[in-house]
């Protein structure tokens, strides 16, 4: 039996706003956080019958929310990448307040697009729900020892960005120290000629 | 160094416990340890949780319903074929079909040269070239160059014709006003009225016609298709229903 319109309104008040919270921290973005919880409670008209039957409502919904956020996500990456001169579209949404961004969720969502999807699922869980490698095993629906390797692939990529960023910074520093050296004259010559 | 926290170990309680408290799910002892966190020392997971509440808007049945129609719609977009299985299968496919030359061949669901497809031929699209509007060759088009339509109904009566570029931005072009879509006359070929001056979205740009459903309708799904899979997607979702034809324009 299809869930009538009593059953979603309760629904909706009871998960709409855990659901929007978490996908506005995903996304960083309240016309896309809004069109997730959309998409999950439009699943779970679809789902109807079986939908009563999860022992979990909220944990199917987090899952559901996830693959739509992620594809969100890409789809606004594409565009960043492709309409530089766009940004007030990209810009975070105003009011943001409900959800501090961590350093850790930046670095993640920047990230996202370097991995596979089981993985950015697992990292998903991982740093923006809290979610213990248990937890996520069940949510993605893998094992715990395929969540520590999805885990260790992102760190690793994590890692080499981190590597790359020092890197780059170190170039920045070190570059306009090499032309003040130039700069600086003795009587042989440039300093960064000795 | 970890580039990043510690994944949590079990040692608090995670958003989704927390989540499952706050929406009942969790109860009784069950539910001790998140409560007694959310008390003591999470008070934040609650005042934005409360926060969201009161920003949420308020639930638009109809909306919702229309939504599971178009959720409806792209599930049923096939998969894309690009499993190493699927890829073997298709090498033996061909040489399957190699062998079987003799016989009739249907027609290809998805016609056009290099760059641009059109799935059928009931939209066709014409590039305007010294003055006159001619077939669309293939060739990638960019800002300012000028583009118009040939549509062949065939039963249908009303049509949308809208378009994803690159970026996922949709743009409805017939009806020009309105969510009701143009009517036309079933039957026979003919071309829209007007042209479109072509922006400088990158591409590809996916002009789609969607017969016989309001203009909210066809775009609510556009765009669904395009979040699913991108282009690709909404290649997919046009040869899967019946009501939607496609034509790709390449841009510079």
């Amino acid at each position: 039996m299809p869930l009538d319109d009593h059953e979603l309104s309760a629904l909706y008040d009871r998960y709409g706003p855990v659901l929007y919270r978490r996908c506005l921290s995903i996304t960083r973005n309240d016309e896309d956080a809004l069109d997730a919880v959309q998409e999950t409670f439009a699943k779970v008209l679809r789902k109807g019958d079986a939908f009563r039957e999860e022992s979990s409502p909220l944990t199917w919904m987090y899952r559901i929310s996830t693959n739509h956020c992620l594809n969100l996500l890409r789809n606004r990456r594409g565009r960043r990448n492709k309409l530089e001169q766009r940004q007030e579209e990209l810009a975070p949404s105003p009011g943001l307040d409900l959800e501090d961004e961590s350093p850790d969720r930046a670095l993640v969502r920047e990230l996202l697009d370097q991995v596979d999807d089981e993985t950015r699922r697992v990292v998903v869980h991982t740093w923006f729900d809290d979610c213990t490698r248990a937890e996520v095993a069940e949510l993605v629906g893998i094992s715990v020892p395929t969540v520590r390797k999805r885990l260790a692939t992102f760190l690793d990529v994590a890692r080499q960005h981190l590597s790359a960023d020092l890197a780059a910074a170190s170039e920045a520093f070190v570059l306009p120290l090499f032309a003040l050296l130039e700069v600086i004259s003795t009587p042989w010559g440039p300093l960064w000629n000795l | 160094m970890e580039p990043l926290t510690q994944p949590n170990d079990g040692s608090r309680p995670s958003a989704l416990e927390l989540d499952r408290v706050l929406t009942g799910e969790l109860t009784g002892s069950d539910a001790a340890r998140a409560e007694a966190w959310i008390e003591q020392s999470e008070t934040d997971h609650l005042r934005r949780t409360e926060a969201a509440r009161d920003r949420l808007p308020p639930l638009d049945l109809q909306r919702l319903r229309h939504r599971a129609e178009v959720v409806t719609e792209v599930e049923a977009i096939p998969a894309p074929a690009n499993s190493p299985w699927v890829q073997w299968f298709g090498v033996v496919g061909m040489a399957a079909a190699l062998l079987l030359t003799a016989l009739p061949s249907a027609p290809p669901a998805t016609s056009g040269g290099s760059g641009w497809t059109a799935k059928g031929s009931a939209v066709s699209v014409f590039s305007l070239h010294q003055g006159a509007l001619l077939p669309y060759d293939g060739t990638a088009l960019g800002q300012g160059d000028v583009v118009g339509f040939q549509v062949s109904p065939g039963s249908h009566e009303a049509l949308t014709l809208l378009s994803v570029d690159g970026t996922g931005a949709v743009s409805v072009f017939y009806p020009s006003s309105g969510d009701q879509p143009l009517s036309v006359t079933p039957g026979g070929t003919f071309e829209l009225p007007g042209t479109i001056t072509l922006d400088g979205a990158p591409g590809p740009e996916l002009f789609v016609v969607v017969w016989d459903r309001s203009v909210e309708s066809a775009e609510e799904s556009l765009r669904a298709a395009f979040v699913a899979g991108g282009a690709e997607g909404v290649e997919r979702w046009s040869a899967t229903m019946g009501d939607v034809d496609l034509v790709t324009v390449q841009r510079r």
